[in-house]
C-alpha cells in the first residue's frame, strides 16, 4: 500500500466521521447554513480525493452525495430525515469500501450494483423536489431498476430472447454449460451521452470476456437521415457470455446502472427453431419416442430420433428438435423429463416451456410485468379496474351487450400486453358465456377469478396502490442484498468497528505522557536514596538490597517507556526536507545557476521539536549555499566542473544523535577573505588575523554580524545567515561545523541529539549547593593539587597534560561569596568543560554522579536567568538547578 | 484515411473512428444509392454504427474479420 493511499484511508475515516456528526447536527438543527456547507466540503473533499485512485464504486457514490449536498445546499432539495438516512447509508457503504481496500489494497468488483444502487438513490432525491411530477417517475424508475437486479440475482423472469442465438452458437454453449461453465446474458445499455465521454460501447460489448453471441438492436426506430444525431447513442447491446459473474463485474465495473445480467440456465438454450413444414403432422413419432422413453429405452430413442432427423429436411423444426433432443440425451442423460418436453413440443411446434427450470415470479400474472414500466402497470391496473366497473353494471337492453364485448376486447388487449397468453382462452370462453347469457356476470367471475389468481401467483400485490409497489421495491432491495450474501452493507458503522492502524493524536496529549514518564523517572530514582536509607539509618541491609533489585525492575520498564513514548514523538527529517526540491529549483533559476538536489537519508527520524528546529537553519544553509557556494555555470566550465553543481543533503543517525550534512561542490570559501572581512568589520583583531588557522577561519562566518556579500541580495548578505544558524542549533543542544576547501566545495554538518527530553548531566557541588552540568560540555573531571595552580594577571590558570586550561571558580560566576574548598589532600575540585574550541575548568567543591534528568526551562520571572538552562526534580525530592555554561563563562 | 468516399461507395478500412460518423451521416443522406465495403474494417465506433443503421446503405463487402461481420450483421441485416 502506498504512503498516499495510507494517508487517503486514514483521511477518508476522519472525513466519515465529520459527515456523520454534521449529518446528526444538522438533523436538529436542519436551517444551519454553516453546517450544511461544511458538510458539502467534507462530501466534496472525499470525492476528489477518492479520484486520485481507481475506485469507480466509490467515486460515484460520493459524486451522487456530493451533487445532492450541492442541491440542498443551493436549497433546491430540503434536508430531510430520509436524505440524512440515505447519506449515511452510502457513508457506510464508503466506509466498508474503505475496510476492503485496507484490507486486500483495492474493491472488489461485486460493490458495483451496490454503489449504482446508492448513487441512483441518493439522486433520485435531487430530482424529487423539482417537480412533483418526476417523483412518481422516479420512483418507478427505481422500482423498476431493483425489479431488474431481482431478476438478475435470482434467476430470471422474462423470457430472454435466446431464439435470435444461431441454433449452433445455443448448442455450443449449452455443451459449454454442461461442463460446469454459467452462463450469462447481458444487456448493454449505454448513456446516450456515453460517445461524448470517449466511450466506445461497441468495443466494450465486443471484448466483453467469455463472449459466445452478441447482437445489437435501435432503441427506437430511426428519423430520418436528416434529423439523425449521429453522437446520440441509441444502440442496445445483448451478449451471451461463459465469463465468471465476477469477471463480469469487473469488466462492466464503470457501467454497472447500463448492464442487466441475466443467468441462463443450460435447458432454457434447448429452444428448436425452424420452417414449421405446414403445422404439426408427427404425431405417430411423439406416441412412438414417447413409449420408448416410458420404457427406459433411450437407446431406441435416440435411433429412433435420428432416423427421423436423416429423412427431415435440415431447416425443419422438426430437426431442429430433434437435434436437440439428441444432444440434450448426449449431455444430460439422466433428465428425462426434458426429453419428454421437446418431443411433446412436436405436437404442436412450440417450443417447450423450460419454466420450472426458472423462478417465475410473476409469469402467470395479469401484472404487467413483462418490458412494461410500472407507470404503464399502473395504468393498465386503472384500466381493469375500469372493465371491473363497467361489468358490474346491471345489463339491461340488448345493445348494452356492446359493453361486455368492448370490456372483453380492453381486457384481452390487457392480456395480450401483459405476455399472459395462455389465459386468452379464458377469457374469449367467459366472453362467449356472457354474451349468450345477455349478462355480465361470466366475464365479472373470469375477471375475479383471474384477479385472484394474479394475487396468488405474486406474494407482492402488485395491482395494489403505489404505496405497497414501494414497499415492494424496499423488500426487493433485501432481497438483493440478502441473495448476494456476501455484501455487508447495511449494517451501521458502528455495527463493524474499523480498528484504524494510526492515531492521530493532539501533541498535548503526547507532552503530557511525556511529563508524566518524566514524573516516573524521577520517583524510580527515589528508590536507590530509599535503599541508602534503609541501610543506613535503620540498619536492615537485607531490605536496602530487595529494594535495589526491585529499583532495576522498575528502572528497566520506565527505561522502555520513555523509549516508546519517544517514538511516539519520532518524526522522519524527510518533513523538513520536502520543501528543498522546489527552493532549491526557484531559487537556483532566479540565480541563474545550474544545481542538482540530492536528498539522502529522508527517512531517518528524529524528536519531532528537533526536527521542526531544522527548518529554518537548513533554509538558510541551503540559500546560503545556492547564492555564495556555487558559480555559475561559465564559470564552473571554465574550471573544469561540471556546468551542474550537486547540492546533496544527507541525514544519518550516529549513536544518539541525528547528522545533518549539507554540501555542494561549489568553488568553498577562502579563509584569507574571511580573515580580511572580519578583521575589517572588528570581528577579530590584528593578532588574530595572523594566528588564525585556516578552519577556524572559515568558522568565523558563524560569528554575528558577519557577511561577505558587497550587496545585499534578497536572498542573503544581511549578516544574520550563519549566525542564526548556529544559534537555532545551538538551542536545541546541536553543533555546527563547517568544512570548506577552496575551489572544491562546502560542507556543513549539523549534528542534533535524537530527543530533547532527557538530558544527561553531572552533577557537581559548590558551596553546600548541587548544580547540574550538562554531559554534552564535560571534558573530564581531575583533582589538582593547590600549589599547580599559577596566577597570570588576575586570572587563575593550571597545566593539564601540556596545555593551559583558565579555570574558574563557580562560586565567583554565580557570585557566591565563598572561596572553592579543597580536599584532604589540598586538591580542588576541576571540571573541565569545552566552550567551542577552548576548555575552561571550573573550581567547584565536589563531584557527585551523572544522571538522567527531564530538564524543565524555566518559566515565569526565573525565564529571563539565562544563567539556568532549565531545572529538574531529583529522586530526593530536591530541585536541581542545571547551569547555562556557555553563559556564565 | 480510414474512410474513403467513392462516387457511390464508401470504403471503410481499419479502425474508423467516432470522427469519422459526421462526416459519414452527411455523405449518405447525399447518396440515394450508396454501397458500403466494410471488407477492410477491423473496428468502427458505434457512431458510425449508428448511421450505417439508419441510413440502410447496401453493404456490398462484409468485415474478412468474421467476429467483427457477426456483430455487424446481426445490426443491419434485418
Amino acid at each position: 500500500m502506498t504512503p498516499l493511499l495510507e494517508q487517503f484511508l486514514s483521511e477518508a475515516r476522519d472525513f466519515l466521521q465529520g459527515i456523520g456528526e454534521k449529518l446528526m447536527q444538522l438533523e436538529n438543527d436542519p436551517g444551519n447554513a454553516e453546517l450544511m456547507t461544511e458538510l458539502f466540503r467534507f462530501v466534496h473533499t472525499l470525492k476528489g480525493n477518492s479520484g486520485l485512485f481507481e475506485f469507480p464504486e466509490m467515486t460515484r457514490v460520493l459524486h451522487a452525495g456530493e451533487d445532492l449536498m450541492d442541491a440542498v445546499r443551493h436549497d433546491q432539495v430540503k434536508f430531510s430525515k430520509e436524505l440524512a438516512d440515505r447519506l449515511l447509508d452510502a457513508m457506510d457503504f464508503v466506509g466498508l469500501l474503505c475496510d476492503e481496500i485496507e484490507a486486500t489494497g483495492s474493491i472488489g468488483a461485486t460493490h458495483a450494483v451496490d454503489s449504482a444502487r446508492l448513487a441512483a438513490s441518493l439522486r433520485e432525491l435531487i430530482v424529487k423536489v423539482d417537480s412533483p411530477a418526476a417523483v412518481t417517475a422516479v420512483v418507478a424508475a427505481a422500482l423498476l431498476a431493483t425489479l431488474a437486479k431481482t431478476h438478475a440475482s435470482s434467476g430470471e423472469v422474462e423470457p430472454l430472447p435466446l431464439v435470435d442465438i444461431p441454433e449452433s452458437v445455443r448448442m455450443d454453449a449449452y455443451r459449454h454449460a454442461c461442463n460446469g461453465v454459467a452462463l450469462h446474458w447481458l444487456d448493454y445499455a449505454p448513456e446516450e451521452e456515453c460517445f461524448f465521454q470517449g466511450d466506445d460501447p461497441f468495443f466494450q460489448a465486443r471484448n466483453t470476456p467469455g463472449i459466445l453471441w452478441g447482437n445489437i438492436t435501435a432503441r427506437q426506430p430511426w428519423p430520418i437521415l436528416a434529423e439523425m444525431d449521429a453522437y446520440r447513442c441509441v444502440l442496445d447491446f445483448h451478449l451471451l457470455t461463459a465469463a465468471p459473474r465476477e469477471e463480469l463485474d469487473e469488466y462492466f465495473r464503470y457501467m454497472p446502472d447500463q448492464v442487466r445480467m441475466v443467468s441462463v440456465p443450460p435447458l432454457s438454450l434447448a429452444l428448436p427453431d425452424g420452417k414449421h413444414n405446414g403445422g404439426p403432422v408427427y404425431e405417430d413419432f411423439v406416441v412412438h419416442a414417447i413409449s420408448l422413453l416410458g420404457d427406459g429405452r433411450l437407446e431406441g430413442l435416440g435411433r429412433a430420433a435420428r432416423t427421423m432427423l436423416d429423412l427431415s429436411k435440415p431447416d425443419l423444426w422438426l430437426s431442429s428438435a430433434l437435434r436437440w433432443l439428441l444432444l440434450v440425451m448426449e449431455l444430460e442423460p439422466e433428465n428425462q423429463d426434458a426429453f419428454g418436453a421437446l418431443i411433446k413440443s412436436l405436437r404442436h411446434l412450440v417450443p417447450p416451456q423450460w419454466g420450472e427450470h426458472q423462478q417465475e415470479i410473476s409469469g402467470k400474472s395479469l401484472a404487467p410485468t413483462n418490458g412494461l414500466t410500472s407507470a404503464e402497470a399502473e395504468a393498465m391496473t386503472a384500466l381493469i379496474t375500469v372493465q371491473r366497473n363497467i361489468l358490474t353494471l346491471p345489463i339491461e337492453a340488448s345493445w348494452q351487450l356492446g359493453r361486455i364485448k368492448a370490456a372483453a376486447a380492453t381486457l384481452s388487449g390487457c392480456l395480450k400486453a401483459s405476455g399472459d397468453l395462455a389465459a386468452l382462452p379464458g377469457l374469449e370462453a367467459a366472453t362467449a358465456n356472457a354474451l349468450d347469457e345477455a349478462a355480465s356476470t361470466p366475464l365479472l367471475t373470469w375477471l375475479d377469478d383471474k384477479l385472484e389468481q394474479t394475487r396468488q401467483a405474486t406474494p407482492v400485490p402488485k395491482i395494489e396502490p403505489a404505496t405497497l409497489v414501494v414497499d415492494s421495491s424496499t423488500e426487493a432491495v433485501q432481497a438483493v442484498s440478502d441473495a448476494e450474501g456476501t455484501s455487508k452493507f447495511g449494517q451501521r458503522a458502528e455495527d463493524n468497528i474499523a480498528s484504524p492502524k494510526s492515531l492521530k493524536v493532539d501533541q498535548t496529549k503526547i507532552d503530557r505522557l511525556m511529563n508524566l514518564i518524566g514524573e516516573m523517572v524521577v520517583s524510580k530514582n527515589a528508590l536507590p536514596y530509599l535503599a541508602g536509607r534503609a541501610e543506613t539509618v535503620f540498619g536492615v541491609r537485607e531490605l536496602s538490597r530487595e529494594i535495589k533489585a526491585q529499583y532495576a525492575v522498575i528502572n528497566r520498564i520506565a527505561e522502555e517507556m520513555q523509549d516508546a513514548i519517544m517514538q511516539i514523538r519520532m518524526m522522519p527529517v524527510s518533513f523538513v526536507f520536502q520543501r528543498f526540491p522546489r527552493l532549491v529549483r526557484d531559487t537556483s533559476r532566479k540565480l541563474g545557476k545550474e544545481v542538482n538536489l540530492v536528498l539522502e537519508g529522508e527517512e531517518t527520524e528524529a524528536d519531532k521539536n528537533i526536527i521542526e528546529s531544522l527548518g529554518d537553519p537548513l533554509v538558510h544553509i541551503v540559500r546560503n549555499s545556492l547564492d555564495h557556494g556555487f558559480e555559475l555555470p561559465e564559470v564552473r566550465r571554465a574550471a573544469g566542473k561540471p556546468a551542474a553543481g550537486t547540492l546533496t543533503i544527507r541525514a544519518t543517525q550516529e549513536s544518539d544523535r541525528v547528522v545533518i550534512e549539507v554540501s555542494d561542490d561549489g568553488k568553498g570559501i577562502d579563509p584569507t577573505v574571511i580573515k580580511q572581512k572580519a578583521y575589517e568589520k572588528g570581528l577579530i583583531d590584528e593578532a588574530a588575523l595572523e594566528r588564525l588557522s585556516d578552519q577556524e577561519a572559515v568558522n568565523l562566518v558563524f560569528a554575528s554580524g558577519f557577511s561577505t556579500m558587497e550587496v545585499v541580495s534578497d536572498l542573503s548578505g544581511r549578516g544574520v545567515g550563519m549566525d542564526v544558524v548556529r544559534t537555532a542549533v545551538e538551542k536545541v543542544n546541536g553543533t555546527v561545523v563547517l568544512e570548506s576547501e577552496k575551489g572544491k566545495g562546502t560542507r556543513l554538518r549539523l549534528s542534533l541529539p535524537l530527543s530533547m527530553a532527557v538530558t544527561n548531566v553531572m552533577i557537581v557541588e559548590s558551596d553546600g549547593q548541587i548544580f547540574g552540568i550538562p554531559m554534552d560540555s564535560v571534558v573530564e573531571t581531575v583533582r589538582v593539587p593547590r600549589n599547580a595552580i599559577r596566577t597570570i594577571k588576575s586570572s587563575q590558570v593550571t597545566v593539564l597534560r601540556g596545555c593551559i586550561v583558565p579555570l574558574k571558580s563557580v562560586n565567583t560566576l554565580l557570585d557566591i561569596d565563598a572561596p572553592p574548598k579543597a580536599n584532604d589532600e589540598d586538591e580542588l575540585a576541576v571540571l573541565v568543560v569545552r566552550i567551542g574550541d577552548e576548555s575552561v575548568g571550573l573550581l567547584v567543591d565536589d563531584f557527585h554522579e551523572t544522571m538522567d534528568i527531564i530538564l524543565k526551562p524555566m518559566t515565569g520571572m526565573l525565564a529571563g536567568l539565562s544563567t539556568y538552562s532549565g531545572s529538574a526534580l531529583m529522586g530526593d525530592g530536591s530541585v536541581l538547578m542545571v547551569l547555562n555554561v556557555k553563559e556564565i563563562l | 484515411m480510414s474512410i474513403e468516399y467513392k462516387k457511390n461507395l464508401v470504403l471503410f478500412t481499419d479502425v474508423v473512428s467516432v470522427e469519422d460518423a459526421e462526416p459519414l451521416l452527411e455523405w449518405l443522406q447525399k447518396k440515394s444509392a450508396a454501397r458500403v465495403d466494410l471488407s477492410a474494417c477491423t473496428h468502427l465506433h458505434p457512431a458510425n454504427l449508428q448511421v450505417l443503421m439508419a441510413a440502410k446503405p447496401v453493404i456490398s463487402a462484409w468485415p474478412t474479420d468474421i467476429g467483427l461481420a457477426t456483430w455487424l450483421k446481426s445490426a443491419l441485416e434485418v
